[in-house]
This record gives C-alpha cells, structure tokens and sequence, in this order.
C-alpha cells in the first residue's frame, strides 16, 4: 500500500517511473479480470491498455479515499462494463463462439479445455453485476469489504450477488454437463 | 428443514471465510449432522475452486508498457479524462437524473420567491400560525395564491 502511495507521488511529481512502476505491479492482476469477463486474449489485452490509459490520465484525481487497487479494480470493471455494453447481448451473455472457445496452448489438455469452455460459458451466462462481484471474490480473491467498496454497494449486496452468481453457475455447469452427455 | 434452508443461505460467505467466529462455530455444527448441507457446500467449494483455478493469464515484460507509451505518444501526454472515479461507473449511471431534478426545483423555487415580492411569503404564512398543509404550502412556494 506504502509502495503504491509511493509510485503515486513519484508519478504526480512529474516522473513517469512511478507509473510504470503500477502498470508492471497490476497488469496481470487486471489481466485476469478482464479475461474472466471477456475470455479473448486480444480484446482483453486492449481493455487492460485502455484501463491504464484511464488511470494515467486520472491519477491526479485518486484522492486516496480508497485503497489503489480498489479504485484500479473500479476502473477495470467499469471499462469492462462499457466494453460489454457496446456489445450487443453481451451483457447478459451469449458470447461468440471466438470468446465461449479461446484459443489455447497445444499442450493443453482436452479435459483442462474441457472445463475452461465450461466455465467460460457458464460464466458469460451470469449477469453483469452477478459476475462482477464473484470474479472479484474468486479470481483476485477481494474480502466483501473491499468488493462492496470497488462495486460501490453495500456488503450484504456484495454477499447476495456473489450467493446468487454461485446458484447460477451451478445451474449453468449442471445445465452444460447434461447438453455434452 | 427451515435450519438447512437458513444455513443454506449462509454457506456461500462461510465458504469465502467471511462468517464470523459464532456463526462459523453454529454451521459447523449443523454441518456434522446434516448430510444435505455438507453436499450444498462440497458443490459451493468446487465451483469456487473451478473458477479461481481457471487459467491465470499473464502479459510478457514490458509488453503492456511499449503499448501504453505507443499510445500517450499518439493521444497526447497528461490531459485530464472526465472520470466518475473510474470512468463511467456504472452504478452511478443515474445518479445525474436526481441531482438535475433537485437542482432544477430549487432554481424553481429561489425563481418564484423573486418573481413575486409583494405576496405573502412562505415564512410569513408558516410564522402567521396557519394551517400548513401541503397543498397551502405548495401553492405558496410556486407563488400561486388561491
């Protein structure tokens, strides 16, 4: 947190260090999420450039009222929300057949293929606000508290939402394993 | 029965380790009796298990920063974005909507009290002892007198 306020202060002070300091601490970390929304490498990537893009330009605005990476992961899933809403139908799912089936590794196996194609179209299956707030919890492991403070809502929303995204998902897998047997 | 469709409820947050000591304390023991709620959680870690072990992307060094400076160099340097502290949030899409309202009827309001100097003001109506009902009120406030 220290070393975040840090690179902030280095960058705001006129030195770029400080930012690409952030960019080479977060960009996986927000890789990740965007990824587990989008499932395109390419189009993932591009969202990622766009969200330091976002903080580069607004970094002088971060009061520090929140932690960094809270008002980073605000960023990211905003920025995804926009991506997605451009996107006809994307919001609520039904992703294209490029984004429900990335391209992998050769040396993958067909049973991890397997369950990332699971995932992924179960995932795309949940809404938005659903899916926001169990990525946050599942891939970058955020407590509720910080969850509710990234998605700006309380935490017994934040706890509902990741209750529900679950149930879904759970349908969603269970629907996906009896269509493939 | 109504225990497990409680419990039930509570799971998902004891599976994230976000339940407190005492609540931990009465789910366990509810889950070394009860079967069902045993099973509803086993399938509540797997699915946290399946998404968080989803394959973990990362970006060669440098490759994002190359990106970012191409891009600065292009759009131009430091220039302030418009941002919602965090660039078009989506849960404060519509909080503008609200704001324009209220602002809008307090202009309204100041607007009328101007317009009509010599009539009986609202503090004068509520200082007089009358009845202030909403409706007097209101017609008062838009400088309508009846």
């Amino acid at each position: 947190m220290e070393e975040d306020s840090s690179y902030i202060i280095q960058f705001l002070s006129g030195e770029e260090a400080g930012f690409e300091a952030l960019v080479r601490k977060y960009q996986d970390k927000v890789l990740n999420i965007v990824y587990s929304f989008i499932r395109h490498d390419a189009e993932s990537e591009d969202i990622v450039q766009e969200v330091f893009l976002k903080v580069y330009r607004s970094l002088e605005s971060f009061k520090g009222r929140s932690a960094f990476p809270t008002w980073l992961y605000r960023i990211t899933v905003n920025t995804v929300y926009d991506f997605l809403r451009k996107r006809r139908g994307f919001l609520r799912g039904q992703l294209t057949e490029e984004s429900v089936y990335p391209g992998s590794g050769p040396r993958e196996s067909l049973l991890e293929k397997e369950k990332e194609r699971t995932v992924s179209r179960a995932l795309a299956a949940v809404p938005f606000k659903f899916r926001a707030a169990v990525v946050l919890k599942d891939i970058e492991g955020l407590s509720y508290a910080e969850i509710s403070e990234v998605l700006r809502c309380g935490i017994g929303t934040v706890e509902s939402r990741i209750f529900r995204a679950r149930q879904m998902l759970k349908r969603e897998i269970l629907k996906i394993s009896g269509e493939s047997k | 029965m109504k225990e497990c469709s409680r419990v039930k409820r509570l799971l998902s947050r004891y599976a994230d380790g976000e339940s407190g000591d005492a609540e931990a304390f009465r789910l366990r023991r509810h889950l070394d009796i009860c079967p069902s709620c045993r099973e509803e959680l086993a399938g509540l870690v797997k699915i946290k298990e399946t998404i968080s072990c989803g394959e973990k992307k990362t970006l060669p060094a440098d490759y994002l920063l190359c990106r970012l400076r191409d891009r600065i160099a292009r759009t131009g340097g430091r220039k302030r974005e418009w941002c919602w502290s965090g660039a078009g949030d989506f849960s404060l899409r519509f909080i503008p909507v609200p704001v324009t309202a209220i602002a809008l009827s307090f202009l309204l309001l100041v607007a009328s009290f101007g317009r009509s100097p010599d009539t009986y003001s609202l503090e004068d109506y509520v200082l007089s002892g009358s009845r202030t009902n909403t409706a007097a009120v209101l017609v008062l406030m838009l400088g309508q007198e009846g």
